[in-house]
Parts: structure tokens; sequence; C-alpha cells
């Protein structure tokens, strides 16, 4: 098929490293997003949108309805026009609690913190009506700020002594001023302040023990150490709990035991005696810091108060929240990941509300959803340029690859301009072209293809057919369209031939014969097959080749007539004529005669003999060895040494020293040397000798061996040497008319043509160097076997390099 | 008294043949392969010379079908050609032909040929020393002697000497020397039997100057010769 790719550019391309880029991001990503997220949780930068959350889910909560036994007495506008403007005269305040202590109540929480002392009497009579009922009052504890030492606010010893127990009472409002939450135990000087409705609820002893075990060891911490933290859950509005005005206590208008077993808060409530705050769910008027309690008693009464998640756990939580949604960024599609993107803050918001509602824990959200959110924008943003600089880097190599060699350089490719969405678009569109005359390309190719091919798949099934193809398919009348079977085409090629091959399946077997067929018109088709697939993967496909291999065969069947003509039917008559020349009856004719008759017909052999011989050296198969080339030489000296004794020329052979390790064929390669020695002897007088020499030398830049066959005739000129190996040259000597006649009767012609394709086909060279009058000397040089220069390739190659035995041979050899 | 056949559609060919062989046994002429083939159920031949070239069955097929059936598969063939290309060669001696001899046939070659082959029949003799003219094989020593001049060999030198000896003028293939002197399992490259070759025709000077022709039969193997007397050569 065609080769596509442009050579210069590497095949495999290097693994993915758009995914190595961004699994780095990846981890540089986690990390950024972990420090944020915790940052954010640590500076509490997100508590404005944590807490408009919980306000919302605050009021989502259930809200029980007001117990019967709470009761808020308030310091109310209608009071304050009876009784005139708080504060009231001691002596009156402690009226309204003696009224109140009467009924027995289960405890009175009297929010009025008496800093300084009154008047005696009144003093007296209030702290009598503390004593009568289990009274608390309050304390405060102002934080001036960080690094400062609180500064505690108790009511005096007097009356603190008549009291059942202190206690602060006041919420902690946020940075937004709403009152969210508050402190049940508050440290000051190593004493311990708890909150007021802890006492009153009589839980004090239980709390104060928990407190102890959590904060175990927390000693020496800051003065005004903030601990035990709750958030407050309001049951409802303003006005939720019962309420009653102080007035008609002072004036004892309640009805009797109105009080009995209750717990009663006794507080300001009316918004111009500043003890109001802005809580969750009374954003606009605020709350009477006393009914701020109530719902902090009815919580401590009823179990049902609200615990923040304290930070560890939160941010361990929240981590855990995020590196989830990590691990999803490397195996989601972008897709799935926006989904699970929201779909997972959600949850996690639903889940912070669901804690709040069902357990009373609660855990501000929002740090994690906006980390959440931001982390995936950037990732999906990496992600996108990742994919988006794999698809500029891929689509910028295919314009390379893809038959950059067949359509020349992209034209496109230097003039990107614009933004770079745009310039990928263009991309796109340019290779889009490409491959489309690349495709076109190929097609054309293949339809231009002067013999048919066919495209088929593994099964059989034709992907494409060129014009050739379609022509043949019609004139058997089979069908050539993408999908149609290919067998049947080549079954009618098969049942045309007289010795039928299988066409189909390919045979795979390396080296195998391409099997033939008979087409239309009797003409033979040869199947080559090439299998079409990546590389190292299964076959996808196959290329079928018919080759019209007619004339080839026919040219074939020429030769190997030919050959036998000269092999046998020539062979014979002369071999008839030289036995008829040995019979008796002939012994009669003149001596002359006969010689004439047995020198022709033995020519006409040695004709036929070399014109077979260079058949052979031309077309036939090299059945290549390693051999020492000393042993072809003695062989090839071996077989001429009769001609050599008659025409009393001496063949020496010198001793190589080494071993020369050759890959020849041996019987082609000693033809070549016979051919050669028996022209040396030809040609030199009686008396003289060919030497055979052998040096080391290098070929094309790799170790070779040179041969030398040197004679001491009389030489050849520029000229005859130039035609030397050409077919039916001849070597006409000097011209002297009687070596003329002697090259003449012996000389076929064919013998160096003989040696010149021998030794090419070897790989070798061949060279002659003549003077004439100087003699001639034919020098072959043969590369060297590869990793056998030394040849010590068995056990006794030792022998060979005695010195004795060496000489022995060369002494044998040169006689 | 041997009985040789002499298979050849020539009939020129055929009295020749029959001339040089005369004097060697009883020769018996056969036109074609298919007699040839009827005639060796009746009765035995010590020695059977084919053409290559008969009508019908081709003289490499007849000796295939010698080879392959029941009467006489050991007879000695000599497969006589017109053919002189290595390949035809080696196809006539791996259809199962003991020798080969390319036409023109001169006498003293296809005499040698014959008389190597009918020597065979002959029983060995079961003694350490053997002799082929003036070689004398001492199995007992490992050593020849040339007339009185004695060669050390090596023990694979010796036993490749001995087998060519013993099989003088028949072509020996390539595997089957290495399998007789190395043994079936020895892993031998063919260029150690080319080394032992060359040493042997030093250390026992068997080169054409002393009368013996050794040298390889293309394709093949190897066979040693003992060559006519210099004169005859000299007049071809």
């Amino acid at each position: 098929m065609v080769e596509l790719d442009s050579p210069e550019v590497t095949t495999t391309p290097p693994a993915t490293p758009a995914r190595g880029r961004l699994v780095v991001e990846w981890y540089a990503l986690l990390v950024i997003s972990t420090l944020m997220l915790s940052g954010l949780l640590l500076s509490g930068a997100t508590t404005r949108l944590d807490n408009a959350l919980y306000d919302v889910a605050l009021r989502l909560r259930h809200q029980p309805p007001p117990p019967s036994n709470i009761v808020v007495v308030g310091i109310d506008f209608p009071s304050m026009t009876a009784k005139g403007n708080w504060p009231w005269p001691r002596g009156l305040q402690a009226d309204m609690l003696r009224n109140i202590a009467r009924d027995h109540p289960k405890a009175v929480a009297w929010l009025f913190l008496y800093q300084s002392k009154g008047l005696p009497q009144d003093d007296q009579k209030l702290h009598d009506a503390i004593a009568s009922a289990p009274v608390y009052l309050p304390e405060a504890l102002e934080s001036p700020g960080k690094g400062h030492a609180g500064i505690l606010t108790r009511p005096t010893p007097f009356l603190a002594s008549a009291a059942a127990g202190l206690g602060r009472a006041t919420g902690i409002p946020d940075i937004d001023g709403i009152v969210r939450r508050t402190f049940l135990f508050e440290r000051h000087d190593n004493e311990i302040l708890p909150e007021m409705m802890q006492a009153v609820a009589g839980e004090n002893e239980a709390s104060l023990t928990a407190y102890a075990n959590r904060n175990r060891g927390a000693a020496g911490v800051s003065a005004v150490d903030h601990r035990d933290e709750i958030l407050i859950p309001f049951s409802g509005p303003p006005g939720h709990y019962l309420n009653v005005s102080a007035s008609k206590v002072v004036d004892g208008a309640m009805p009797a035991g109105f009080f009995k077993d209750k717990y009663v808060l006794v507080g300001a409530t009316a918004p111009g005696l500043l003890d109001n705050y802005p809580t969750p769910v009374s954003r606009a008027d605020g709350m009477p810091n006393i009914e701020i309690e109530a719902n902090i008693l009815d919580a401590m009464l009823h179990h049902h108060l609200i615990r923040a998640m304290p930070m560890a756990e939160n941010l361990a939580l929240s981590l855990g929240v995020v590196w989830v949604l990590f691990l999803g960024f490397l195996q989601l599609q972008p897709n799935q990941l926006v989904i699970s993107g929201i779909g997972g803050s959600l949850l996690f918001l639903a889940g912070s509300i669901a804690s709040l509602l069902f357990f009373g824990l609660w855990f501000p959200p929002m740090s994690v959803v906006i980390t959440r959110s931001l982390i995936q924008v950037i990732w999906s943003s990496r992600r996108l340029q990742a994919a988006s600089d794999y698809f500029a880097r891929e689509l910028s190599e295919l314009q390379t690859r893809a038959g950059g060699a067949i359509l020349g350089a992209n034209p496109a490719a230097d003039r990107m301009m614009g933004d770079s969405v745009s310039r990928q678009m263009m991309l796109i569109d340019e290779t889009r072209q490409r491959v489309r005359e690349l495709r076109r390309f190929v097609t054309d190719v293949l339809a231009n293809f002067p013999d048919p091919v066919i495209v088929a798949s593994p099964r059989g099934r034709i992907i494409a057919a060129n014009g050739a193809a379609t022509t043949l398919g019609r004139r058997l009348g089979r069908s050539t369209d993408v999908g149609a079977q290919l067998q049947p085409i080549l079954e009618d090629l098969e049942n045309a031939a007289e010795n039928s091959q299988k066409l189909w399946p390919p045979d795979t077997t390396p080296g195998a014969t391409p099997p033939r067929g008979v087409g239309p018109g009797g003409r033979i088709l040869e199947a080559r097959y090439t299998p079409t697939g990546f590389e190292g993967e299964q076959v996808r496909g196959w290329t079928v080749h018919l080759v019209d291999v007619t004339d080839l065969v026919s040219a074939m069947r020429q030769r190997e007539e030919v050959l036998q003509l000269f092999t046998h039917d020539m062979r014979s008559p002369q071999s008839a004529i030289l036995a008829a020349l040995d019979h008796k009856d002939f012994q009669g004719v003149p001596r002359n005669l006969r010689d004439s008759i047995e020198k022709n017909a033995l020519r006409t052999l040695s004709l036929a003999d070399g014109f077979v011989r260079l058949a052979q050296a031309e077309a036939s198969e090299y059945a290549f060895e390693p051999i020492d080339l000393f042993h072809v030489v003695t062989d090839a000296a071996d077989a001429l040494w009769p001609t050599a004794q008659s025409a009393t020329v001496d063949i020496v052979i010198e001793d190589p020293g080494r071993e020369y390790v050759v890959d020849a064929d041996r019987s082609l390669l000693a033809r070549a040397l016979i051919n050669l020695l028996d022209n040396a002897i030809k040609f030199s007088p009686a008396g003289r000798s060919v030497v055979c020499a052998f040096a080391e030398a290098t070929l094309r830049g790799g170790p070779a061996v040179a041969l030398t066959i040197t004679d001491q005739a009389s030489g050849m000129s520029q000229e005859q040497q130039k035609s030397l190996f050409k077919r039916f040259a001849r070597s006409p000597g000097t011209g002297d008319p009687a070596e003329l006649k002697k090259v003449r009767s012996n000389s076929i012609g064919l013998g160096l043509a003989v040696v010149h394709t021998v030794v090419t086909r070897h790989d070798g060279l061949i060279d002659c160097r003549s003077e004439i009058g100087e003699g001639t000397t034919f020098t072959i040089t043969l590369p060297l076997r590869e990793g056998d220069e030394d040849g010590d390739g068995d056990d006794d190659a030792g022998d060979v390099q005695n010195p004795e035995s060496a000489a022995v041979r060369s002494s044998m050899i040169q006689t | 008294m041997r009985r040789i056949a002499i298979v050849e559609d020539d009939p020129e060919e055929l009295s020749r043949l029959t001339a040089m062989l005369s004097a060697h046994g009883q020769c018996v002429p056969f036109g074609d392969g298919q007699s040839f083939l009827k005639a060796i159920h009746r009765g035995t031949f010590d020695l059977a010379c084919i053409d290559w070239n008969l009508p019908e069955v081709t003289g490499v097929e007849l000796v295939k079908r010698i080879r392959g059936g029941a009467q006489a598969p050991n007879m000695p063939i000599i497969l006589i050609t017109a053919r002189s290309t290595d390949e035809d060669i080696v196809a006539g001696l791996v259809s199962g032909a003991d020798d080969y001899v390319t036409k023109p046939v001169r006498k003293p070659v296809l005499l040698a040929r014959v008389e190597t082959l009918l020597r065979r029949l002959a029983p060995v003799a079961d003694d350490h020393l053997e002799r082929f003219g003036n070689f004398t094989f001492d199995r007992s020593r490992d050593v020849v002697a040339i007339g009185d001049q004695e060669r050390v060999l090596t023990t694979k030198e010796f036993n490749l000497a001995l087998l060519l000896f013993r099989n003088m003028h028949r072509p020996l293939a390539r595997s089957y020397l290495m399998e007789e002197v190395w043994g079936a399992a020895a892993n031998v490259s063919s260029r150690t039997l080319d080394t032992h070759v060359c040493r042997l025709k030093t250390k026992l000077g068997l080169t054409p100057a002393n009368g013996y022709n050794f040298g390889p039969v293309y394709g093949f193997g190897y066979r040693l010769e003992k060559m006519a007397p210099a004169a005859e050569m000299a007049t071809k």
C-alpha cells in the first residue's frame, strides 16, 4: 500500500504528556484547595454566608409549643407607664419579687444586675425577698478584647449572699450583631462562670462535670476563654413564651398560685430599656434578653440544645468532602463532574441543615461549597486547556504525518492567527481537508494501478477495489462492490488453472511462493497478499494484488526449454559423435580429421555448458554458506589439474596464512574460479605459472578478502579489458595470427561473463589489471562473513594455523 | 559371472556400453524401464546402469521405483546422463542412484565406478589392516601408511579417510560423512568437514598430481577418485 507517514517523523507519539501534566496539576490543586479550605474555615471568612444559611435552617426547625412552666415577667411599656420609668425603687422591686415568691415558683431568674448598694432598708427588703425563693442573680463578664483580662461585674455581696446562685445571662452577638450563640461556661481568673439558665434548670453540676471532662488539661488558657459554645435554639419569635406584665405582678393582680412550680424569668422587655438584641427569629425589632434566656432555658429543660461542631472535626469533615471530589476529578467525564459538583455541594448543604434539624449539630458548609466550586472551575478549565493543547499538538503532528511527504508542507500552518479557539478550529479544518486529499491520493493511486488490486477484510469481504479489479470482476461475472465476497472471484481463477492452487485464504508462511490462477483470456495471475494492519497487531485486512505474470511465465518456460535444449538435446548428439569416433570403424580415418571432428564436438559441448552456466549464474537461487575461500580455490585448481598438466602450466596457490571465510555458493564460486583459472592457463605460454594469492582488503568499509589470479601471458590492451566481462566477448590476444587461432579454438566467450555475474551476486568486485607483455592480474574482492573474520569456527581450526602443516600444504600445492 | 543390467533406449549407446562392460560380467540390455522392472521380478542383477532419459519411465523414476520396490531395493545403480549441471547430478543421487556418469561416457571412468560398486558386494575383510593400492590403513592405531611411510592422523581424519577409501569413486553426501565421522548428535559446521578434507588432501597427498582426484560434488558432498593414468587423461 502507500506509505502514508513521512519517514522523518517518528511513527509512535510519546505517551500522553497531557495526562501527565494533568496529574501534576491535580496534586497542585489538591494542595491549594486544602490550604484554601483550611484558611476559610479558620479565619471564619464565610461566617456571614454560613450564618444566613443557619438562620434559614433554624426557622425550618420544628418549633415546639411554648411550655406552660416558663413565664416571662417583663418590665414592659405598660409597666413603666403605670409605675414610672425603670429602674424602679428597689422596694418596689422587692414587692414584685415577693409576690412571685409567694406562689413557690420552681426558680426565679431575676435579670437585674445590682452593681452598687441601694438604700439600706430597700436592700434589706430586696435581700429578704431574694432569700424567700430560689432566686438567681446575673453577673456580667465583658470581654474588652484579646489579651486583656475580662471585666467581671457582680451583684453586691449582700444581695448575692441571698441568691440561690449567680450566672451569666447574655447571648454572644456574632460579627453581624445577631445573637445566635452563648457559652455554657466561661472562665475568669480560674473561676468558672456558668450560664445562668443552666443553674436555673438545675443542670449546673452535670454540665460542669461534662465541661471539666471536655476541657481537662486546658488550664492556663487566656483569661477570657470562651468555651463550650452552644447555639441558641430559638423556638419562636418574641412573645413565644407566656408573657406577664411586671406592673400586674407588682399590683398582685395575678391569680394566686399562678407562679407555682414555674420557672419565672423577670427582666426588661420594653424596647427603650436597651436590653433587646437582634436574633435570627426577630431580625427587625430584636428580642428582649429575657426571652433569649427563656429560649435557652426551654432548650435546657427539653434537651434540644444545638451544638456547633468543634473546629478540628469540622476541618476534617470539610477536607474529607473536598478530597472525595478530587478523586472524582480523575475519573469523571466533564459533564459528570459538573453534575457531581453541583449535586455534591447541594448534598453537603442539605446534610448540614439535616444535621441541625435532626441531630442538633451544626457545621458551617459554605467554606466547602465555595472551595469546591472554585476548584471545580479551575480544574475544568485546566482540563479543557490540557485537552485543547493535546488536540492542537496532535493536529499539527497529523498535519505533518498525514501525507507530509506526499502533499507537501501545509500552507496554512504558518499563517495561523487570531484567537486560540478559532485557530484550533482552523487547524481542524485544514486537517480534515488534508485527510480528504490524502484519501483522494490513495484512491487515485489504487485506481490507477494497472493490475487488479482488491482490499479485503480478514474474512474476505471487499473493502476497496480498483478499476482493473472491477473489469476483472465484470469479465468473470462477479461483483467487486464494497461488501461483496472476494472468494468467488479467486475461486474462478483457481478453477480455470490446470493444477489449481488454493488462492484463499492467504498463505502466511514466510517465503511461500504466491499462488497462481488463470483469469479471462488465459492470462496467468499471481495473487500477492499484503497484510494490512498496524505494527504488532493482528491482520486487519488483506491487499490482494493480482499480478499478470503471463509473459513472465512464458519467458520462464522458454528459458527452461532452452536450458533443456542445451543440457540434454544438444549434448546428446555431441556425445554420440564422440562415442562414434571411438568406434573401431573410425580407426582408418586420418588422425587429423578425427581430431578436428572431436575438437569441434567438444567445443559445442563446452559452449552449451557455458551457456547453461551463465544462465544459472544469472537466474538461479544461490545457496550461500560459510566457506573458507582457500578451499574453493584448491578445489578449482584440482579440477583444472589435467588441463594445466597438458598445457604444462603450474597453478601456484600461495598460503593464505589464515582463514578467509566468505558467504558463498560453493558450486558457482568454484565454477567462476575454474573459468578464470582455465582462461589464465589457456593464454599462458608453456612452462609458466598461474599464481593465486590472498590478501586482506576492505570492501564498502567492511573487511574483505582480495584473491588475485596472476598469469604470465601476453596481457591485454585497454580496449580488450573494457569489454572483457561482456557476453560473448573474446579475448583476442595480441592479434598475432597463431594466437588468434588458439583463441578461436578454445575460448567460449561466456566464461568471464559467468565470473562477473557470480562475483557480483556474491556482493563482490572483480577487477582486471593488464599490460601487454606483462601478464594479467584478476582481483576478486569478496566481503568476509560477519563475525567470522578470524575464522576459528570449530575445534580444529588451530591445526590449520600450525606452521608445519601449512608448510606441508604449500609444498604439496606448488608441485 | 556377475549380471549387469544396462537400460538404454539408444541402440548405439547400448551396444557401446555393453562392449565396455562385457569383460566385467554378463551384460543384459534393456530398451526401456518397464521391461527392466519386469525382469527384476524374475532374475537378479548385481548392478544396473540406467540412462536418465528413457521413454515413458525416466531413469530417475526407475531408480525410485527400484528403491521403493520389494525385489531389489539394494541393487547398485549407476545413472548415466547427458545432463551435466550440478542440480541434475544431485537430483539423480538423491533419487537413490549410487553413482552417476555423464555422457559422453569414458570407458575408464565407467569401469572405475562399476568396480567400486561391485567391490561393495565382496565381504569386507575383518582384519585391522585395510589396503587400498599403496595406502594401508591400520585401524588399531589410526595410522595410514603410504608405501612404507607412515602418516599420523587424528581419529576423525583417519575415520574420514577410511570412509572415503572404502567408497572410492562414490559420491558421498556431506550429511552422511558428517554423521559417520562425527556422529548424528554432533553439531558440526560444514566448514569443519571442509577443513578436514583439505587437511587429508595435504597429509595424504590426495592431489591430481599423485593420481587422486579428491573434490566436491557440488550441492551434494565429496568424492575421492583414483584418476585414470596420466597418459589417458592427456589425450582427452
